[in-house]
């Protein structure tokens, strides 16, 4: 069953193209690919956590020479998140998009975007990572203008640029490495590494690039415009997926193969800039006048946190302690993962029924859309990081692994953080049960609202009662 | 037993289940959500029998769930939690019923039973929690719970309110999660244990539990209105009656109560605690509180905010009893978790009653009430005398106890003071009241009287609720004695701890 | 048979107060008074119950202290009750004031039976508190009144309170037979004289009762002077450990303080316009004179024993009189045989100023002999004192005018009060039964004469005190204190916010806008600060 891997890359792009020549059918087509990817994805999780990481050699080529798909419990776990995040997307936006039209534009580029983010979580080589990278880039590019105004446009546009640019320096990183090392196998590169003057530079220019994809604080200026003008599907993918795995490339890079290069220094300013895009992401979440706009500045909030990791698991001794706050750090990737698509899901139907999502004029929103407003309701306490969301339990081991490592200084980032975002979804909510009509009649919106619940639900409920799984899976799945 | 072992899961599920069925009800249909409503409340009721006859044979009842590495869900029933399930589950019934008579004829209340069942699983899975970590999660929970509440009527003023209770309770809720992990990070899970967890492992630094004792006191303090972090109190009295009742019964306030006294005998240990000098931090707090909270309601003209102030101070005799070393105290302190609790819940329920018969809500409007709804003030009148400490209404035992105790640990010259000091105070916000109600006339027109209905003086929903309060409050003070009685319950569990 | 009626001697008015509530009549007001009456003549001494169940243990028991106090005091209860039953007048015939009166008449019982300190407590808590309802009226004054009597009264039961707490911690025990001198602190001795200093109006603490007794209606002042007032002295001979050396020094301050009451007392009664003023300081001047007796038994441990038992009986007598004169002037007030009822009047005066043969006169002549003429001088004055109050008194009740006319309607007023009255007369005049005692008293009828002599001489010389200077009006000393008002700081405030709106900021974000339109130069400069920023952190490790 070790094609399981190929098939999850194979299927999708298969029935993109497939798409492109039966548009009529574009819809069920991409329906059956996301349940199939879900499937197999499944199951790749159920061989990793019965047999720990695989590699497949693609084309049967040795590794080093061709293209090496492998996965472990972490990249298992992200690509299962990611599959039911697109599933529920999919079936969301086969709602979403009344106009046949763009409905023929948008399958074939959210296959794609299905391509790009497996084939990324898959990939065992550096090259391969940035092949994907761009194919991500672009494809997420294309489905951020289909939502056709000015502005969106516009973003997708510096979108683009910025992700262009991060792309190059990447490569420029791969080049050196390359160069050093003679292969871009990251498992060979892992017993390899060694901090050298090169490897540093190769790092920093790598790093760079993931940076600005992962719109860590001060590079997140890009993100808020594209992820707040683009379709709400769309919208979703980008905030839960698409910046999720340059963030993926770079603690990959940073704790399992370049571990030996890595200083306390390097990682500290990670660490620095992640608790200021806390502070300064939520801050400006709450200044947001829109709701999507507030969603996508609220994700920048929580990259953030994903990077406080990174000194304080640094600091820590190998063993148990390390896996606990691996194990958050995954956790919290995760839980944002579906809580920041539900919201997006979620703000897209009031979109859609209000004609607005200015949040000063959501009155009326509880009693209109009582679901919806549920689902808002439930992906923000994932987001804020109440019980019995997975960001709680993730949230009590970065500050238990804060005192363990004695960086003690990112507790209070840790709590401004969480009151801030506290702030802005309770100002949401404050004005959704607040009096007004800004929507007409009471809707209930299933095929809308059915998928987002679904997400919301494994935010919030789900993944915090079950998350022993992953502490378990990564005990004794972890390949490098 | 296995089913048995079980028992902590179904009592929460009793109303969650309940409650999460109510969300998904029709607003029109009325009989079967008052059917689930008290088919929960029941359910939960005879549950809870069933889990005191446990505890009192002393049976295991415990359950386990990993949630991660050190991260332990745990449902444990002791004899303390026994007493805090019992009290929110008799109060849920009579407020539910209250409520269902309350809420007739307004919108939202799908929404308003849904909530209000899962704040009530919240508080009881609070109660049951076995271990700091879990509380933590409870803890956060009734908070989440209890807005929707508040804010129920929708109007600027309740989503104000409401506004400035959450923002207490989460930045209290933050902290007290932060004190908890740090204490775990240095000795392990943190499992309630009679006797406390800490006093046995002596090789912890001093300091840094007193750091903790300080983060988890503040964290709980905040829903158990410890001056200066009960602001939101009085903000959230705009809340409809039958939740200021039960938040200022049942679930919020005594919420943040009971945690203390988690705290102090089941983490730290009360001598411990006492050994390492946070116990005259919390006295000092308490006391302060006390008093300060009394004062304060002095000034009040409008009623429900008189008796949030009042809540505020009585909330701290518990505690105070906590604060003190010696099982008379304990007992004082841990009854008082109960009798306030009853106490309180008639004096809302009773203004409820005033607000929506007659539209009164100040006190300068009470002239003369008692004759128009006597049955109501005679409730109001049992309850406020049992919060002034008069025997035999159950306030008084409480009293006597914490006095007691506070003269066996010798803290007496500084515990008696504030006592009186705080009976005066009651008596001089409370005694004009019944004054006012009982031997003033009548001197102008009611506000906004409904008409009489039938032959009460209101609807029996509203009326039964605050006379079956009452007669609680001063049942379990005149047989404080009687086996079974909250007493008797105490006095088990300071014997257990000691 | 016998633990049972001692049960339902507290129970049975508790129970009635309820009923009253829904229907009133003269049953359910004297039906209690009447089986306590019966048990008191009935139950043999020294039954005991205990119930362990109930409030924190209770133990009853009747021993033949109580059972004096519950005779005379179930005695008075019950013609107060008819009297109160037949009323018809606003502030008595209302459910509230029978409810309150049987409340107070079941703590005055418990207080009597208790044998365990929680149960005297909760007596003495139930009868203060209730009798606030007693004395409350409309009218502006009697609210005041009413409510400086209840400010006295919490105090009371506060200091009450803190003294058992000290108490109990000491002795461990609950039960009055466990007490002993050791165990009560002088803290706890001090709470003791305030707590029940207050009950009977030591000087100082004695503001409340001219007040409420001039204003109550005067079938209450007739229960406060009476049974009430007692309690406060039964308080002290139960909590107090006498015949220990320990407690000497108290004994002394008592015996100064009651003095200086009698004094205060009779010097304001003499003061006083009205009948039922005069009625109030006389009692501040009585009790002043019991505390004294009280406090002689404390100083002389030897004789502690046979000094309180003549005490009692002096009380029980007074408790007798006082009543049944306010009774007395009630009727006055309300009936068209004035002169009658002066007559009585009259000759329960003459009992109180104890003229041989009456009741007064024995009980003087058994303090007499308990005291062993230690005192004498002290009661001397007291004959004195009191024959100038009670002629002074009995001279103002001349001048008391009749209520309302329509009050006074006959067929409203019926005879049942009136009959009980008469009846209650002479039992006044011989209470408290000492016939033993009952001699032909050459002194004091020479006392009672210099008083009559004094009487004549001060009103031979007596200026019209049209009016009263404020210090010397009911509550004396109290006028000037009210005077000193502090301007209360506590005002009826309104909503405030507890904090600032900040939590939500619903000012226009500059962010929205300029996001879209921020150029790439910005952000690029930031990007290559971290990258530097990136490298030179890698770096630093090489380097140091």
């Amino acid at each position: 069953m070790n094609n399981l891997i190929v098939w999850v890359i194979g299927i999708p792009l298969l029935a993109s193209l497939l798409t492109i020549i039966w548009p009529r059918r574009a819809n069920v087509i991409a329906l059956l690919t996301a349940l199939a990817c879900l499937l197999a994805s499944i199951l790749l999780t159920y061989q990793v956590h019965a047999g720990g990481p695989i590699t497949h050699a693609l084309g049967g080529w040795a590794s080093g020479l061709g293209i090496a798909l492998r996965i472990d419990a972490f990249s298992a776990l992200l690509l299962l998140m990611a599959m039911l995040v697109v599933s529920a997307a999919s079936f969301y936006a086969n709602a979403y998009f009344a106009d046949p039209l763009k409905q023929v534009r948008f399958w074939p580029l959210w296959l794609m975007l299905i391509v790009a983010i497996n084939s990324l979580l898959l990939s065992g080589d550096l090259f391969n990572l940035y092949v994907t990278l761009e194919l991500l880039g672009l494809s997420a590019v294309a489905l951020t203008a289909l939502s056709d105004n000015r502005a969106a446009l516009q973003a997708a546009i510096r979108y683009l640029s910025i992700g262009l640019l991060g792309s190059l320096v990447f490569l420029a990183g791969v080049a050196f490495i390359y160069a050093g090392y003679g292969t871009l196998d990251l498992l060979q590169l892992a017993e390899l590494a060694r901090p050298d003057a090169l490897t540093l530079v190769a790092l920093a220019l790598l790093s760079a690039g993931l940076l600005i994809k992962a719109a860590l604080f001060p590079m997140h200026f890009w993100l808020p415009a594209a992820h707040a003008s683009a379709p709400a599907p769309v919208s979703a993918a980008l905030s839960a997926l698409v910046v999720k795995v340059s963030v993926y490339i770079l603690v990959r890079l940073w704790l399992d193969v370049f571990d030996p290069a890595l200083s306390p220094a390097a990682t500290l300013l990670l660490g620095i800039l992640g608790g200021m895009a806390v502070i300064w992401g939520s801050w400006q979440a709450l200044l947001a006048q829109r709701l999507k706009l507030m969603a996508a500045y609220s994700t920048v909030a929580q990259l953030g946190y994903l990077f406080l990791f990174l000194p304080v698991i640094v600091a820590l001794p190998a063993g148990e302690l390390r896996d606990n706050a691996f194990g958050a750090l995954l956790l919290l990737a995760l839980t944002h993962g579906f809580a920041k698509s539900a919201l997006f899901l979620g703000a897209g139907v009031i979109q859609q029924q209000a004609g607005h999502d200015r949040i000063a004029d959501l009155g009326g929103t509880a009693r209109a859309l009582p679901l919806t407003t549920f689902i808002i309701a439930l992906a923000g306490i994932a987001l804020v990081g109440l019980p019995p969301s997975g960001t709680f339990l993730a949230k009590w081991q970065l500050i238990a692994s804060s005192i363990h490592s004695q960086q003690w200084w990112w507790i209070p980032v840790i709590a401004a953080g969480t009151l801030l975002a506290t702030a802005y979804l309770f100002r949401v909510l404050g004005h959704a049960f607040g009096p007004g009509d800004s929507v007409g009649k009471v809707v209930n919106w299933g095929r809308e609202e059915i998928p987002a619940l679904t997400l919301a639900l494994f935010a919030s409920v789900i993944l915090g009662l079950g998350s022993a799984g992953i502490w378990d899976l990564i005990v004794d799945g972890r390949i490098y | 037993m296995e089913l048995f072992s079980l028992l902590p899961l179904f009592i929460l599920l009793s109303s969650l289940l309940p409650g999460l069925a109510i969300f998904m009800l029709k607003e029109e249909s009325h009989g079967l959500r008052t059917g689930l409503n008290l088919f929960g409340a029941i359910a939960k009721l005879l549950l809870v029998g069933l889990l005191i006859w446990g505890v009192f044979h002393e049976k295991l009842l415990e359950l386990r769930w990993s949630l991660g590495p050190g991260l332990e869900l745990v449902l444990h029933a002791d004899a303390l939690s026994v007493l805090f399930v019992t009290l929110s589950t008799v109060l849920w019934l009579v407020t539910t019923i209250y409520a269902i008579g309350y809420l007739e004829n307004t919108p939202h209340r799908s929404r308003f039973f849904g909530f209000f069942s899962l704040c009530v699983t919240a508080t009881v899975g609070l109660a049951l929690a076995g271990n700091l970590f879990t509380f933590v999660i409870f803890y956060e929970l009734l908070t989440l719970a209890t807005y929707p509440l508040v804010a129920h009527k929708g109007s600027p003023m309740a989503v104000r309110g409401a506004r400035i209770y959450l923002a207490y309770t989460l930045a209290g809720g933050v902290l007290l999660l932060i004190g908890a992990v740090w204490l775990q990070t240095i000795a392990g899970p943190i499992d309630f244990v009679q006797g406390g967890i800490l006093s046995g492992m002596q090789e912890l630094d001093p300091w840094q539990l007193r750091w903790i004792f300080l983060l988890l006191i503040i964290g709980l303090g905040v829903k158990a209105a410890l001056v200066p972090l009960h602001g939101w109190l009085p903000q959230a009295m705009v809340a409809p009656a039958p939740v200021s009742a039960l938040l200022h019964a049942v679930a919020v306030v005594k919420a943040g109560a009971f945690g203390i006294v988690r705290v102090v005998y089941d983490v730290y240990g009360v001598e411990f605690a006492g050994s390492l000098g946070l116990l005259a931090f919390l006295g000092a707090a308490a006391s302060i509180t006390i008093v300060y909270g009394s004062v304060k309601a002095l000034s009040q003209d409008n009623l429900k905010r008189r008796l949030a102030y009042s809540t505020v101070s009585q909330v701290s005799y518990i505690a105070l009893g906590t604060a003190i070393v010696g099982p008379l105290a304990t007992i004082g302190g841990v009854v008082h978790l109960v009798h306030q609790g009853v106490m309180k819940i008639t004096l809302f329920f009773a203004a409820g009653n005033y607000a929506e018969t007659l539209g009164v809500h100040r006190v300068s409007e009470m002239d003369g009430i008692g004759r128009r709804m006597p049955g109501t003030t005679l409730a109001f009148t049992i309850a406020a005398l049992g919060m002034i400490g008069i025997p035999p209404v159950a306030g008084f035992v409480s009293k006597w106890y914490i006095g007691l105790g506070a003269m066996e640990a010798g803290a007496g010259w500084w515990v008696i003071p504030v006592l009186l000091t705080s009976s005066l105070l009651n008596a001089a916000y409370f005694l004009p009241i019944v004054y006012r109600a009982w031997f003033k006339p009548m001197t102008q027109a009611w506000p906004e009287e409904q008409p009489i209905q039938g032959r009460w003086e209101m609807p029996a929903a509203l009326l039964w609720p605050p006379l079956v309060t009452a007669s609680l409050a001063l049942l379990i003070g005149v047989f404080a004695a009687a086996p079974y009685s909250p007493l008797e319950w105490a006095t088990l569990i300071a014997s257990r701890e000691y | 048979m016998h633990e049972l009626l001692l049960i339902s001697i507290p129970a049975l008015p508790l129970i009635m107060a309820m009923v009253s509530l829904f229907k009133r009549s003269w049953l359910t007001i004297t039906m209690a008074p009447v089986v306590a009456l019966v048990s008191a003549l009935s139950i043999s001494v020294d039954t005991t119950v205990a119930i362990p169940w109930l409030l924190l243990g209770v133990h009853w028991h009747l021993d033949a202290t109580g059972q004096l106090f519950l005779l005379f005091s179930a005695l008075i209860w019950l013609v107060a009750g008819w009297y109160a039953s037949a009323e018809r007048s606003k502030p008595i015939d209302t459910p509230l004031y029978h409810c309150l009166f049987l409340t107070a008449m079941t703590g005055n019982f418990l207080l009597i039976v208790a044998a365990d300190m929680l149960s005297f407590y909760l007596g003495f808590a139930m009868m203060g508190l209730s009798a606030y309802g007693l004395i409350v009226k409309p009218s502006q004054q009697a609210r005041r009144a009413a409510r400086v009597y209840l400010g006295f009264t919490l105090v009371g039961e506060l200091a009450l309170f803190s003294a058992l707490l000290l108490i109990v911690s000491n002795t461990g025990s609950v039960l009055f037979d466990e007490l002993a001198a050791v165990h009560v602190s002088d803290l706890a001795m001090a709470l003791l004289v305030l707590g029940f200093g207050i009950k009977l109006a030591l000087p100082g603490l004695h503001f409340w009762l001219p007040l409420s007794y001039s204003t109550a209606p005067l079938i209450s002042a007739a229960v406060l002077s009476g049974p009430m007032m007692k309690a406060g002295l039964l308080g002290w001979i139960r909590f107090v450990p006498t015949g220990s050396e320990n407690l000497v020094d108290w004994g002394q301050l008592l015996l100064v303080l009651g003095s200086i009451g009698l004094l205060l007392g009779t010097l304001l009664a003499l003061l006083q316009t009205r009948a039922s003023a005069v009625l109030a300081y006389s009692s501040v001047a009585k009790m002043g004179i019991m505390s004294a007796l009280f406090g002689f038994a404390l100083a002389n441990p030897a004789h502690a024993q046979a000094v309180i038992a003549a005490l009692l009986l002096f009380a029980m007598h007074h408790l007798l009189v006082k009543s049944t004169l306010f009774l007395g002037l009630h009727s006055y007030r309300q009936t068209r045989a004035r002169k009658a009822v002066f007559v009585g009047l009259a000759i329960l005066a003459l009992s109180l100023l104890g003229l041989p043969l009456s009741g007064g006169s024995a009980a003087k002549l058994q303090l007499a002999a308990a005291t062993q003429d230690e005192l004498s001088l002290l009661l001397s004055l007291s004959a004195v004192a009191t024959t100038l109050m009670m002629l002074h008194f009995l001279q103002r009740v001349r001048q008391t005018k009749p209520a309302a006319a329509d009050e006074t309607d006959a067929s409203i007023m019926g005879t049942r009060p009136w009959a009980a009255w008469w009846l209650l007369l002479p039992i006044a005049w011989w209470a408290p039964f000492a016939p033993a005692s009952i001699a032909f008293d050459a002194k004091s009828l020479l006392l009672i004469a210099g008083g009559i002599l004094l009487f004549l001489v001060i009103r031979r010389y007596q200026t019209q005190l049209r009016r009263l200077p404020v210090y010397c009006r009911p509550g004396d000393l109290f006028h000037l204190l009210a005077r000193i008002r502090l301007r209360s700081p506590l005002r009826y405030k309104s909503n405030q916010a507890l904090l600032p709106d900040l939590l939500l900021p619903e000012q226009q974000s500059a962010n929205d806008a300029k996001s879209s339109q921020l150029s790439l130069t910005t952000p690029g400069v930031w990007w290559f600060v971290v990258t530097a920023l990136l490298i030179a952190a890698l770096f630093i490790p090489i380097y140091l």
